[in-house]
């Protein structure tokens, strides 16, 4: 029973990380809080099954007969879920503003969750077939949950999703061959059904490859004439695709003065969104002095050295050369696209690290945060920027030299919003690194898609300010602010109805309360791209008028949809066993199904605060979602074993002091972070797992423990687990927009609460009992 | 759990609609020449003057150019609707409310010399022969190239100059226009066209992401300097052959 119990958590877990990474690749986001909450609704519904099957029978059931049924339909459902969620090709930002698309993603939500289904029924109907064995079964989930995700990650990084598939379907009834109650024909079919999928792996169906939204990067530059992908690359943070296109020809913010030729052609794209152009940086880079950062050039500044936080399109590179730098650093967090990068540029001097630790404080002459944001910017309002928040900025700041400079291109978009965001957070990176008057250190230029802010380590002079202003009239461009800067001198050669950009900036310079969430974001809320207000939605709408796709593309909408979606799954799979369920309700207790739903709060609360806060030292929430999902659940599983013993006081001491470390964790989490990053990759990742595993074992703990001494019947354990699951699917999408609102930080602080609260029910349940 | 198969099933049935092709596709109606000038009129008013289109030259032009002959039969009951329509070929024929905001910011007195890029149907190429003598304009795609000829010589707009070719280089044999439209996204000015375009002309083109959304952007050319003035924000069909990566 445990080595079904082990296969089943091995296979759903995998398929959990498989579908995160299909995510990664054909939306926007990787969305894993969607995944986890998707198959959190499987494993409720299979409790829910079970839970109704005890109930209704006179005689007790001998549930362990489900589990090859159970297994069997985790084994099919895996390929025909997979094969139903890439063919019905849901662009999830559409849906806020194509409505039909709602009831396809409800049937998409319906169908992905049926393998998670199968897989919790046989997980359910090995804890209601035998009470002792509990912390044994609960072990081998927690077990298998984490050898899946270190499975997937393996065979993910070497042969890619489409092979992934099939090996995760085959896992569950392979293991079957092995079991030694299992007849002839079962065996027979099994081996069958395995090798027929073993056959497949090595054929490599094109119906199991991910369609990329026709929207991203990597499909428009496959659509253009001339676009062909040159070879494609599995990695732990998604696929690589190289790609030639004349399309290619990335050149920040140029004049419309420029009459040459972009020396570009080929970039590493990927997840099939991000394109990392790969310049030939031996051609001609004269387009470099004609784009807005060119800027930095016409200062007259003495550049040597520059650093590179490449999180974009490594544009940054030209135009470093061109501007004089020698010695060029490049900090790229994904080492496949670093080994590109290194393999591309063959230039003395510039070295691509993987490691913040490589960077010096106080010797770049210039630092270029690259990424060029987005035209759309809501559409990334759910994914961490951490390179783009206060203390990012001031890290920047710090590894200035005296004359040094920050070059931040990025796209322009109306109303103002991401611009004066980068201009506000400037400003509050300043001001504790000394500046008297922040405003006299940045200056920022516009063209008609493209802004450029400048921050000086010490004041613009007079003279440079004029150099800017010289400069912007030569290749047509906007002066948005300068130190001294006047009302006629803004909006003059890419002209809009009112001088938008400047005046936002005046506003902010101020204090001015905005329309739209312009405030500098910090590690704690690092969502540069969320602008949206709640309470001023109105008045925001009002702005865009007609064009409310704007508005609807925003992934602070998305997330609530997705929310209405498993809300209503949530509240169907509560009131069902209660109509269904008929004699004495000695299960469902109020005080019970609080506990279990307050355990399934708090976990997925800390389970999604630390995916999100580790995305700051991992650089990529894929690798994050990885660590923390294997790590939280290794640990539970040692931590529910250990803990088989404990009595009623013990449980109730326990959650108390779990609550308390967990409002700590909320406080000093962070401080920890920026701490454990300086250091080396394997000490990191080591304090990582550390600072996982051990609230990780703790919350292993009082779920098993409450099933023995709280719930004597079959059926009232698996309402317990189908309870857990259906607030679990709840929370782990409403602990995105908790973060997006109210910072990663709460959602610590709130677990500690759902603990606490949880150890007062406690007292509860053994006083009624 | 039976009370949960009525709705699964429904959204199945739904679901399968969708794939099949949801979107409205009933037949056009048989519909009276006398019908189209009432609704062309109801257009100007209702989507054009009530919007802040001033310019008469443009209104009326808009008034005598029948669009539905411009837009394929089974369609043509969508001509005077408020929205972009399928011509064929991945095209559309623009929003009537674009056009007249295109052909207006264009400033024109009767005496220009214009190169559209970008035929399409040939209907923003009749507008402007309504309202100036040299029209000249570029498709890339012959099919509709020819077919938008054949329109425009049904209806009388011989003097429009037609050709089948990659509009990202302009027209140099005619060069200088006063004027430069182009009807299709695209992320860059193309260069050829800017050469192209006399001192103190004016070009305006949907700018941006071609395949997101753009600014209507309407460009000045002042010696070698150009000034930008932003419109409004639109979604057009990308520009193709150079524009998207044609090698020269």
């Amino acid at each position: 029973m445990t080595a079904a119990v082990f296969t089943a958590s091995l296979s759903s877990l995998f398929y959990e990380i498989l579908l995160s990474y299909f995510f990664a690749e054909t939306q926007w986001n990787n969305l894993y809080f969607f995944v986890i909450s998707i198959s959190l609704f499987g494993y409720s519904a299979g409790g829910l099954i079970i839970s109704l099957l005890a109930a209704r029978k006179k005689r007790p059931l001998s549930l362990d007969r489900l589990i090859t049924p159970g297994t069997i339909a985790l084994s099919l459902g895996i390929p025909l879920s997979y094969l139903a969620l890439n063919s019905l090709g849901i662009d999830y930002f559409r849906i806020p503003f194509e409505g039909e698309l709602i009831l396809l993603l409800l049937l998409q939500y319906c169908i992905l969750a049926i393998p998670f289904t199968a897989a919790g029924t046989v997980i359910a109907a090995a804890f209601s077939s035998s009470r002792k064995e509990t912390h044994r079964v609960y072990a081998g989930t927690m077990a298998g949950s984490a050898a899946g995700v270190l499975l997937a990650l393996g065979i993910i990084s070497s042969f890619g999703i489409p092979a992934a598939v099939l090996l995760c379907a085959v896992l569950p009834v392979f293991s079957r061959c092995f079991v030694r109650s299992a007849s002839f024909i079962e065996r027979l079919l099994s081996i069958l059904a395995s090798a027929a999928m073993v056959l497949a792996f090595f054929t490599g169906p094109a119906c199991l490859r991910p369609v990329p939204s026709s929207y991203k990067p990597l499909s428009n530059i496959l659509a253009s004439r001339g676009g062909v992908r040159v070879y494609t690359e599995n990695s732990v943070h998604g696929r690589v695709d190289i790609v030639e296109s004349p399309l290619l020809r990335s050149s920040p913010g140029l004049s419309l003065s420029f009459r040459g030729t972009i020396p570009t052609e080929t970039a590493a794209v990927l997840n099939a969104d991000r394109t990392v152009i790969l310049y030939n940086l031996d051609g001609d880079l004269s387009f470099a002095h004609y784009s807005l950062p060119a800027a930095a050039e016409v200062l007259g500044r003495d550049y040597r050295r520059a650093l590179i936080i490449e999180k974009g399109t490594a544009a940054a590179v030209p135009l470093s050369l061109a501007y004089g730098c020698r010695n060029i650093d490049i900090l790229e967090s994904v080492p496949e696209i670093a080994e590109i990068l290194s393999r591309s540029i063959k230039i003395p001097g510039i070295t691509v690290y993987t490691h913040a630790g490589a960077v010096e404080d106080g010797l770049y002459d210039l630092v270029f945060p690259d990424d060029p944001g987005s035209t759309l910017p809501g559409l990334r309002s759910l994914d961490e920027q951490y390179h783009l928040t206060t203390e990012a900025f001031r890290r920047y700041v710090d590894t200035l030299s005296e004359e040094g400079l920050i070059v931040l291109t990025r796209h322009l978009v109306l109303p103002p919003t991401d611009s004066i965001r980068m201009f506000r957070t400037a400003l509050a990176a300043l001001e504790p690194g000394g500046a008297r008057y922040p405003g006299q250190h940045i200056a920022m230029l516009r063209n008609w898609n493209t802004y450029c802010l400048l921050i000086s380590k010490r004041p613009f002079t007079q003279d440079e300010c004029m150099n800017l202003i010289n400069f912007a009239e030569k290749m047509g461009f906007d002066m948005v602010y300068y130190p001294g800067i006047t009302d006629n001198a803004a909006n003059r050669f890419n002209v809009f109805d009112r001088p938008y950009h400047y005046e936002a900036v005046k506003d902010a310079l101020a204090g001015k309360e905005t329309i739209f969430d312009t405030r500098p974001e910090t590690d704690a809320r690092p969502y540069v791209y969320s602008f949206l207000r709640l309470k001023s939605l109105k008045k925001e709408a009002a702005v865009f008028g007609s064009r409310t796709h704007i508005i609807l593309s925003s992934g602070d909408v998305l997330v609530w949809i997705l929310f209405a979606v498993a809300l209503i799954v949530a509240l169907v799979f509560l009131v069902i066993p209660v109509l269904f369920i008929s004699g004495p309700k000695q299960f469902l207790r109020i005080e019970s199904i609080g506990y279990f739903s307050l355990l399934g709060i708090a976990f997925m609360f800390v389970e999604t605060g630390f995916i999100k806060l580790y995305t700051l030292p991992t650089g990529d929430s894929l690798i994050s979602f990885s660590l923390v999902l294997s790590v939280i659940l290794i640990a539970s599983a040692v931590g529910s074993y250990t803990g088989k013993d404990i009595g009623k006081k013990g449980l109730f001491i326990l959650l108390i002091i779990l609550g308390a470390c967990l409002c700590i964790l909320a406080f000093a989490g962070l401080p920890f972070l920026h701490i454990l990053s300086r250091f080396p990759g394997v000490f990191l990742h080591t304090g990582l797992v550390i600072l996982t595993a051990l609230p990780g074992a703790v919350m292993g703990i009082p779920f098993p423990a409450a099933l023995r001494l709280y719930t004597p019947l079959p059926a009232s354990r698996a309402y317990a687990w189908a309870a857990n699951g259906v607030f679990s699917v709840l929370s782990s999408i409403l602990a995105v927009p908790v973060s997006l609102y109210a910072g990663i930080p709460v959602l610590f602080a709130a677990a500690g609460f759902a603990y606490g609260l949880a150890a007062v029910l406690t007292r509860q349940l053994s006083s009624n009992r | 759990m039976n009370g949960r198969l009525p709705s699964v099933l429904t959204i199945l049935l739904l679901a399968l609609r969708l794939s099949a092709g949801g979107q409205d596709e009933s037949p056009a109606p048989d519909y009276p020449a006398a019908g189209y000038e009432t609704d062309r009129l109801r257009m100007v008013n209702g989507q054009l003057r009530s919007r802040g289109i001033r310019d008469e030259n443009v209104l009326k032009a808009m008034e005598r150019v029948p669009r539905h002959l411009f837009i394929p039969e089974d369609l043509r009951y969508q001509a005077y609707e408020d929205h972009p329509v399928r011509i064929g070929e991945g095209q559309t024929i623009s929003q009537p409310y674009i056009v007249a905001l295109m052909t207006e910011a264009l400033t024109l007195s009767g005496n220009e010399r214009i190169l559209e890029i970008g035929t399409g149907s040939g209907y923003q190429a009749a507008v402007l022969a309504e309202i100036t003598s040299e029209v000249f304009s570029i498709e890339i795609k012959e099919v509709l190239a020819a077919r938008a000829r054949e329109t425009l010589d049904s209806l009388g707009y011989v003097s429009i100059i037609t050709k089948w070719d990659d509009g990202y280089f302009g027209w140099p044999e005619y060069a200088p226009f006063d004027r430069i439209i182009v009807t299709a996204a695209v992320d860059h000015i193309p260069p050829p066209l800017l050469d192209q375009l006399a001192d103190g002309g004016l070009l305006i083109l949907p700018l941006g992401d071609p395949y997101g959304y753009q600014q209507l952007a309407l460009v000045r050319k002042k010696g070698d300097s150009c000034t930008v003035r932003h419109i409004t924000g639109v979604l057009f069909v990308p520009m193709i052959g150079r524009a998207e990566g044609t090698p020269e």
